[in-house]
């Protein structure tokens, strides 16, 4: 037996305070306020909405800064088709952004529509293809379960289906809409499911979609409870925004940058266009 | 952060090794390690009060048997024991009520291992052996508390998994000028349901053209069962170990890497400069938006929603670079100097629309200088006195920094366009934004006595001696004329330190 060999390096305790400082070894990125455009067109509207605001840089002085909420109401914007023809849009208060009327200047299927907007020296441009075919629901059923009365009131299970248009890239969003009719002519609104699908590996098949609800505003008289299915065929650009905008649910500490999609060439936002069909069933 | 704000940041660490020989073919090694490191924070403003902490921790120990069967052949054999702990803790107290949520995650590892090492002859040394690990990973457990509403709610994810390997090489001398060290790593791991099986070849060449000048080659194919999951954005990092599953593949990587040596045998020291190319696959990242707390609403806090497999996605990886080395490995001077020229980039099909981007820990320039002075030999009659000085330099981690926000509508198919739907941020490109670059000096003075039954050395060192101020992590800050600024969180400014350790 041998005397063992033996190494021992005693504990260590460090209690320090952490610095907070100005970072100043870096710059900060050096951005300016751009154009924000948000449009979304279809044939099945009445007119054609184009809004604008500038977005507002984190970094640097905030005196004088733009606001992201406050509207740009001195831009030119124009719409043109891939005809050549082309609108002027105005700017209405009325729906805080700039419009042209659809009897004017006609949104129709499979056309390519290019917009653009000046303000100042900032310009922007975006383009889209109406798609082609509006498709509608095929079936539309609703399961009520649980009792009313109770403070969360009974579960509604919607059902929809609807016939994918053949060969071609189909990109759909289902809205399901509650709607009460409170006073003649005076509607309650609320959206209660939005899902955004594909077509991709069942080209030309049926697809379907739920939504349930525990409704504990479907009081009152239930004659004048409705739900509004709405179906849009969409281009890739309003599904691409809104597949990642529906799911931004806002930054907490820990939460991974989610940039939103844009196809906006000089600025920000979407422009995007659908076809819409709608169908209502009442509920008891 | 209000005026009542305060952070702070303590470490500690217990070593402990015992060696002892049984007779002049057994020997036993025993070595412990225990450290932990907290950084917290506490701020108080009028009635609300918060407090948070992030702390990790290691603790390891091994015993070793060293067996010598003859003059060719000897072995190791290892029980080792590991555990690995991140934690995060936010508290908040707020009018009479609070709000209480705790994060952990971590691995715990058993493992055996035996290596036998044969020399045949000159020219073979053969190494072998085989290695069995039980991880048990804890990739997410959260408690979250919430007085107001109530809540009361504890999520734990418990993974147990075994990963085993047997593995082969040779050392041959094929001739005087020629040097081969191929091998064969077997590897197994189990996930869930699946078992992965994975054969791991690689090969070392070595060419002397003259004996002070030799060309260096290899390939290597690995793969990785345990999977880095780091953060992308400002604020703090928080690095989790998860592991390979049902879903998950585990990570692949093959590396080529060809290079030169040079020895100056009269001036003594040597050069060598190599290059690399490493391809990646099955590396993962969170996806865009996720978050592994859902601190806004404690009742998420389920399974099902801290599912850290929900929260992440697979991708690509590529690496590639250069390694310049001066070594002088004797004399009263020693040391070195590195330098690292290298890219990695990563590429994802759900991340950054499918561009690629640069990985967090892309670093472009990596510099570290080692000098060690031996002012004096240490003998029976005086003290040995050693004078150490290491710098090191490396580019700032890549992450991602909001730089603007603006309002983005969801689109109503009722009406047009829904108006203040909420501000989303806009962001320089994933990892397009560089923090500061890593860099500072330590220094140290080591002087060592023989005592009458041991061998004493005190250590005197400074770290950080030049104080600079490199960021942990950054946040954004509003200032009270309403700019918003960056502001940096530093760990480690200058430090003084002086140890003490024995040896018998």
């Amino acid at each position: 037996m041998k005397i063992p060999g033996i190494y021992f390096l005693v504990s260590g305790l460090m209690i320090l305070a952490s610095c907070e400082k100005l970072a100043t070894n870096v710059d900060t990125p050096k951005v300016s306020a751009e154009l924000v455009l948000f449009s979304f067109i279809s044939p099945e509207d009445a007119y054609t909405k184009v809004r604008l605001t500038l977005s507002k840089p984190v970094f640097g002085p905030q005196n004088g800064g733009s606001n992201p909420y406050n509207y740009v109401k001195d831009a030119m914007v124009i719409l043109t088709n891939d005809g050549g023809q082309s609108a002027i849009l105005v700017y209405a208060d009325s729906v805080e952004g700039y419009v042209v009327d659809n009897n004017t200047f006609p949104v129709e299927a499979s056309r390519t529509y290019t917009v653009t907007a000046v303000s100042g020296s900032r310009k922007v441009t975006a383009s889209c293809t109406v798609p082609s075919d509006t498709i509608g629901f095929s079936d539309i059923t609703y399961k009520k379960t649980g009792e009313a009365g109770r403070t969360d009131g009974p579960l509604y299970r919607y059902q929809y289906k609807w016939n994918d248009a053949a060969s071609k890239v189909n990109y759909y969003r289902a809205v399901s809409q509650y709607s009460y009719e409170f006073a003649p002519g005076m509607n309650y609104s609320q959206e209660i499911c939005t899902s955004l699908t594909t077509d991709a590996g069942r080209d030309g098949g049926v697809l379907s979609g739920t939504c349930e609800d525990y409704s504990n505003y479907y009081e009152g008289d239930t004659a004048h409870n409705r739900v509004s299915f709405y179906l849009l065929n969409t281009d890739i650009h309003y599904y691409e925004y809104h597949r990642r905008r529906l799911e931004y649910f806002g930054d907490d500490p820990f939460s991974e940058p989610f940039p939103q999609y844009t196809n906006v060439n000089g600025g920000l936002g979407v422009f995007c266009s659908y076809r819409k069909s709608m169908r209502t069933i009442k509920i008891n | 952060m209000s005026k009542e704000a305060k952070v702070g940041y303590y470490f500690y660490d217990l070593n402990a090794k015992v060696n002892y020989e049984i007779n002049n073919k057994n020997r036993l090694y025993a070595s412990g390690y225990f450290g932990r490191d907290k950084f917290g924070f506490s701020s108080e403003y009028e009635t609300t009060k918060d407090e948070g902490a992030i702390n990790w921790g290691n603790a390891t120990g091994t015993l070793r048997w060293n067996h010598l069967y003859n003059n060719r052949t000897f072995s190791n054999t290892s029980v080792i024991f590991s555990d690995y702990q991140f934690g995060i803790s936010i508290k908040t107290a707020y009018s009479g009520s609070n709000y209480e949520l705790l994060y952990t995650s971590g691995i715990r590892d058993y493992s055996v291992k035996h290596d036998i090492d044969f020399r045949p002859n000159a020219n073979h040394t053969i190494r072998g052996g085989g290695q069995l690990i039980y991880h048990q990973f804890t990739p997410s457990a959260v408690v979250v508390k919430d007085s107001y509403l109530g809540e009361d709610t504890t999520a734990r994810t418990r993974i147990g998994s075994f990963e085993n390997a047997l593995y082969i090489e040779d050392d041959i001398k094929a001739g005087p000028k020629l040097r081969l060290n191929p091998g064969l790593r077997l590897t197994h791991f189990t996930a869930g349901k699946k078992n992965y099986f994975n054969a791991e070849p690689r090969i070392n060449a070595s060419y002397n053209i003259k004996s002070d000048l030799a060309l260096k080659a290899s390939y290597a194919l690995m793969n990785q069962y345990i999977h880095l999951l780091s953060n992308t954005g400002i604020g703090l990092p928080t690095d989790l170990w998860v592991p390979s599953s049902d879903n998950l593949k585990p990570q692949q990587s093959w590396q080529v890497a060809t290079g030169i040596a040079k020895d100056y045998i009269d001036r003594n020291f040597s050069v060598s400069v190599e290059g690399y190319y490493k391809e990646m696959n099955n590396i993962i990242s969170y996806k865009e938006g996720a978050s592994f707390l859902a601190i806004d609403d404690p009742t998420q806090a389920q399974a099902e929603s801290f599912s850290w497999e929900k929260n992440i996605t697979s991708g690509r990886g590529w690496s590639y670079g250069a390694e310049f080395l001066l070594q002088r490995k004797t004399g009263k001077l020693t040391g070195w100097i590195g330098y690292t020229l290298s890219w990695t980039q990563w590429q994802f099909d759900a991340l950054n629309f499918g561009r690629k981007f640069w990985a967090r820990y892309d670093r472009r320039h990596d510099i570290s200088v080692v000098a060690i002075y031996n002012i004096r030999e240490q003998n029976e009659d005086h003290n040995g006195v050693k004078l150490s000085a290491t710098f090191i330099y490396g580019t700032g981690n890549a992450i991602t920094l909001p730089v603007a926000e603006y309002d983005a509508p969801v689109h109503s198919p009722s009406g047009q366009v829904n108006s203040g739907s909420g501000s989303v941020s806009q962001y320089t490109g994933r990892n397009a934004f560089r923090m500061a670059s890593y860099h500072r000096m330590d220094i140290g003075l080591q002087v060592t006595k023989k005592m009458r039954w041991w061998v004493r050395t005190w250590e005197f060192s400074v770290y950080n001696v030049y104080n600079r101020m490199n960021p942990f992590f950054y946040y954004s800050s509003t200032q009270n004329n309403g700019d918003v600024v960056l502001k940096q969180i530093t760990l480690f400014p200058f430090i003084p330190s002086v140890s003490w350790n024995i040896k018998f």
